[in-house]
């Protein structure tokens, strides 16, 4: 039997999806390792393809989302997801993970600050999918749902025309089929120019299963289409 | 040494008090939000300052005053609330972990305290902290205190 592939998740305190996450992750054939900042060493990341920083609410958001976070990998590991990256790994962050990479500066400049609504926004939301190029995208439709639940999700840059310049780049790889927040350009995702870290506000940890579908009859796919974007790059490590 | 830092938002607008208050207010009234930071230190202030720009600030959608005076002008007045003395204030204790972690002895804070300062904007005449006060503050762990009160 082939070894599968390893995903390595960072935990915060705060941090509240990385078990659904790691159970998406095998799902797909991923053996996942769940480690706390506490004890992470750059050493985990020597047999690791996948780096996942997932959602919830590290720090409890205090000063900021995800500052403490950045401050934390920072203190601890140095530039090691960076160097991981450049040496071919493939780092992911969902919602408070996109937030944390957006801070640490391994995406595009930018920054997810408050809704629009200063309200924490909790639905399920289409999204488009704005590039062909993404190891984490290739097997979704150009058009589907996942769900969101943010309270600072707006994605700004310095200048307006940063984030048209992401679009026109293909930085940016997914936007709302709505105005969701506020984000500038609608935008839902960043990758990096290397195409190896996605960063997204959306949860596709939480649609695995059709049956976590809102419809119940929800049938236009075998899966829910979070699991596309995990078989995704679980198709890309493997290649 | 004392210093006191406040960040406020680049992008956001003003908004209406009316998302801030239980009750109807008869005449229209905005307000703005900001986070103060006042630090009482001994040894390197621009060691401080710079560890504050760098743990405390957005430099993509926010700014740093530590100027101690008001980052707006025009405001009728303006109420800062914070955690009690002895209330746990998780940011508060956040901060100071992590400073003691990093200071490199450069600098040390003696004490923190972080107060949400609200810029209320509107007729003096007619725009009063009361209801503010009531709808804002808990008195069971708050402090707080208003400046710029219309005689």
């Amino acid at each position: 039997m082939a070894t599968r592939p390893n995903a390595l998740l960072l935990k915060f305190p705060g941090t509240n999806a990385d078990e659904e996450t790691a159970r998406a992750l095998r799902e797909v054939g991923f053996e996942t390792r769940t480690v706390p900042i506490t004890r992470v060493t750059v050493e985990d990341f020597a047999d690791t393809q996948l780096g996942v920083l997932s959602g919830g609410f590290s720090y409890g958001d205090y000063v900021m989302a995800a500052r403490f976070a950045q401050l934390e990998i920072e203190r601890r590991l140095g530039d090691t997801l960076t160097t991981f990256r450049d040496k071919g790994g493939h780092l992911l962050g969902i919602c408070n993970g996109f937030q944390t990479l957006m801070r640490l500066g391994i995406l595009p400049p930018g920054s997810l600050v408050d809704n629009v609504s200063e309200r924490f926004v909790c639905k399920w939301v289409p999204l488009e999918k704005k590039v062909s190029d993404s190891p984490f995208l290739h097997t979704l439709p150009e058009g589907f749902e996942l769900p969101i639940a943010h309270g600072e999700g707006r994605l700004v840059t310095k200048d307006p025309a940063d984030a048209e310049t992401y679009m026109k780049d293909g930085l940016a790889a997914l936007t709302y089929g709505e105005d969701v927040n506020g984000s500038y350009q609608q935008i839902a995702s960043l990758q990096d120019t290397q195409r190896r870290v996605l960063g997204l506000m959306p949860h596709p940890e939480r649609f695995i299963y059709r049956e976590q579908h809102y419809d119940r009859d929800w049938q236009q796919a075998e899966h829910g289409w979070g699991y596309y974007l995990f078989q995704s790059i679980y198709q890309t490590v493997t290649a | 040494m004392q210093l006191v830092a406040e960040v406020s938002p680049r992008l956001a607008e003003p908004k209406s008090c009316q998302g801030l208050l239980y009750e109807p207010l008869s005449k229209p009234q905005t307000y703005r939000q900001t986070q103060r930071y006042l630090l009482k230190f001994t040894g390197d202030e621009a060691f401080l300052t710079e560890f504050i720009r760098k743990v405390l600030v957005d430099d993509v959608c926010q700014d740093l005053s530590v100027s101690g005076d008001p980052v707006y002008e025009g405001s009728a007045f303006h109420l800062d609330y914070g955690m009690k003395p002895g209330a746990l204030d998780h940011e508060k204790e956040t901060i100071l972990n992590y400073h003691s972690e990093v200071a490199e002895g450069r600098f040390e804070i003696e004490s923190l305290k972080i107060y949400k300062r609200l810029y209320i904007f509107g007729d003096p005449s007619e725009t009063s902290p009361e209801p503010f006060i009531k709808d804002i503050v808990n008195p069971a762990i708050h402090t707080w205190s208003v400046t710029d009160v219309p005689a």
